[in-house]
């Protein structure tokens, strides 16, 4: 019985499986997987999209291969199985970006086949897909990838509005309109450093910083409210104690 | 054994796999990257040249030169507005496409990196680089100093370079024919500084063999070049580019094709005092070191010590190394051991160069040196540690060589 309650505890659901991804086991915020795209690619929120999407497909379908073939591929060449199986579909997600978002391949440049060598695919097919079934392994490459691309656009959020005052769209990405929205460029966003590597390191080293402030102060929430619990338990428990020694004192009486 | 026939066998399948979905993917996107690329090109052209018909384009191919074509560009009315020069260049980080448009006045109008594999942060260094090359006469160009992103620089600069060549002809090669007919290349052989005359070139007929040198130096603002056979007699100098200093060159007619070591000068006039001081630098040069014939090596001279007494030669020698030629000073005694290795001129960067630079200093003492042993000591500087290899083995090889004559 208590084998079973510690295997669902270890066991998530199809849910959380996919959204652990999102915040808790976010890949840039919690493990600073990938970091180099994330500096790389992060100028523009287009970009970063672009690259997210680029990192879903590999991940999750590499992370299916990986889970459908794991039992047969020899444990002493399984890295380099599963390098030829990312970077498989690395090159033929190079090339697809080439026929038809040219201008998108154009700005991603050669991160597109450094995707290859992004720990975080790796990393997924090694420690998750190879130990899965495949409808897991897919689901926890659409969710570490999401979470990988919502981190990504957020930093190129902050960066291309710092720098820009403005996030563009439609310039990269093959949309059938362009412009830009909450467009401020007039105003006091003008920083021209955040479109560089160097505002690439502040942007996340901030938001790295506010999601651990984050983290600490739910944490520290959690052990108050653990505190209160004891001290509730304690200040029943005595009461009870008191109780029980007024009855007995009562009987005598 | 079978455990082993397993591993290779799915190795194999998963290569084969591979292999065949990106095959497929290149068959289905092949003929639209391609589209794209054109694309892509056609509006960099259209955008240098905006009156330009672009039905009426002339493309013709070119071989030999880091330029791959020329494009004509013309109006709707047949005008010439000028051409579009495509060029191609690979270095250490992967191919620089690049396309520089020329007007018909031989002028700028924009050079382009169109594609490139080198690293994104250092290409982004080049913009002002490539606007200062905006409106400048393209047989006359002018380069700003490197930028930080040396291998893209050089490889932008190579094509330019080629570009010109295209655009201006060769005035180098056509000074040269001049004196000499049979003159169908040139190859740099050293250059000089604090000297009267710049540039050495090594010239060369159309089966490459030697068949002269060349040694360019400026006089009135106005370049020029003594040019001598591969015996080292004078043949004369030449303009290069121009014929202002014809007039002054006609005082040197009567000492053509004598030995330049045996000339004893004997001119007037200010241009021509000028004229016979790079001669007379040029003649010392030639008398007091030698032409080494020989791949990696430019020339060599004897070695005295103090009491003038013979103790060995130095061979200058050139190869490429990380970042251009690295030219250096094999010194080797008498005994054909090499003895000394100096540099003189490396725009490698110099953590590596060091480091190939001290690899070479145990062999100090020996007649030959093996290649094998020699890479295990510049391992971690490859591009330099072989091109002081290429100098030091060929310095050692031309001097046995010559003591065995």
């Amino acid at each position: 019985m208590a084998k079973q309650v510690k295997k669902s505890k270890q066991e998530l659901s199809k849910l959380q499986n996919l959204t652990k991804g999102f915040l808790k086991e976010n890949p840039i915020f919690v493990f600073l997987l990938g970091m180099c795209p994330a500096l790389a690619v992060t100028s523009t929120l287009e970009t970063s999209f672009g690259m997210g999407v680029l990192v879903i497909f590999v991940l999750v379908l590499s992370n299916v291969v990986v889970a459908l073939i794991k039992d047969f591929i020899p444990k002493e060449v399984k890295i380099p199985s599963y390098i030829v199986i990312i970077s498989t579909f690395v090159t033929i997600v190079g090339m697809l970006t080439e026929a038809y978002a040219p201008l998108l391949h154009e700005s991603l440049g050669i991160f597109i086949p450094l995707i290859v060598v992004n720990c975080l695919i790796l990393g997924r097919a090694e420690s998750y897909a190879s130990k899965n079934n495949v409808l897991n392994s897919a689901i926890d490459g659409l969710g570490m990838a999401l979470g990988f691309m919502f981190a990504l656009m957020a930093i190129g959020f902050v960066r291309e509005f710092m720098a820009t005052g403005a996030i563009a769209y439609g310039v990269f990405l093959p949309l059938p309109f362009e412009g830009s929205i909450v467009n401020l460029e007039t105003y006091l966003f003008n920083i021209a450093v955040f479109s560089g590597p160097a505002g690439g390191f502040i942007v996340i080293g901030t938001l790295l910083a506010i999601y651990n402030g984050f983290e600490i102060r739910k944490q520290k929430k959690a052990e108050l409210e653990r505190q209160k619990l004891i001290e509730e338990k304690k200040r029943i428990a005595l009461e009870k104690k008191r109780q029980r020694e007024l009855e007995s004192a009562g009987g005598k009486a | 054994m079978l455990d082993k026939l397993k591993i290779a066998l799915v190795l194999l399948v998963i290569g084969s796999m591979s292999g065949l979905l990106i095959w497929g993917t290149n068959e289905l996107t092949a003929d639209r990257i391609e589209e794209n690329r054109e694309r892509a090109r056609l509006a960099v052209y259209v955008e240098m040249f905006p009156d330009v018909d672009v039905n009426k384009m002339v493309f013709d191919s070119v071989e030999g030169s880091n330029i791959v074509e020329i494009i004509t560009m013309l109006d709707s009315d047949n005008n010439l507005l000028g051409y579009a020069l495509r060029g191609s260049h690979n270095n250490p980080f992967g191919v620089v496409n690049v396309v520089i448009g020329v007007d018909r006045n031989n002028s700028i109008i924009d050079v382009k990196i169109t594609e490139t594999d080198n690293t994104p942060t250092y290409v982004s260094l080049l913009p002002n680089f490539l606007r200062n090359l905006r409106s400048q006469d393209i047989r006359d160009v002018s380069y700003d100093t490197s930028t930080g992103a040396t291998s893209t620089y050089n490889s932008v600069r190579s094509i330019i370079e080629d570009a010109k060549l295209l655009v201006a002809g060769d005035t180098i090669l056509e000074a040269y024919q001049e004196v000499i007919s049979a003159a169908a290349s040139y190859q740099l052989l050293f250059e000089f500084s604090d000297e009267t005359f710049a540039i050495e070139y090594l010239i060369k007929d159309d089966a490459g063999q030697r068949i002269g040198y060349a040694y360019h130096a400026t006089v009135d603002g106005k370049e020029l070049a003594l040019i001598v056979d591969q015996d080292d007699t004078f043949l004369g100098f030449v303009g290069i580019g121009h014929s202002d200093l014809d007039s002054a060159f006609t005082a040197f007619e009567d000492y053509q094709d004598t030995a330049i070591k045996d000339i004893t000068l004997d001119v007037s006039g200010s241009l021509e005092d000028q004229i016979a001081t790079v001669f007379e630098a040029v003649q010392t040069l030639l008398t007091t070191t030698m032409h080494a014939t020989y791949d990696n090596l430019v020339r060599f001279f004897e070695v005295f010590d103090d009491s003038d007494e013979l103790i060995g030669y130095a061979y200058i020698g050139r190869a490429e190394g990380y970042n251009g030629d690295n030219v250096m000073k094999v010194t080797i005694n008498l005994d054909g051991e090499f003895v000394k290795l100096e540099e003189l001129s490396t725009n490698d960067t110099p953590n590596f160069f060091d480091l190939a630079f001290s690899a070479f200093e145990p062999f100090y003492g020996q007649t030959s040196i093996s290649q094998d042993d020699a890479i295990d000591g510049y391992a971690g500087a490859s591009a330099s540690g072989a091109s002081l290899y290429l100098i030091i083995s060929s310095a050692l090889s031309y001097h046995a060589e010559r003591m065995a004559e």
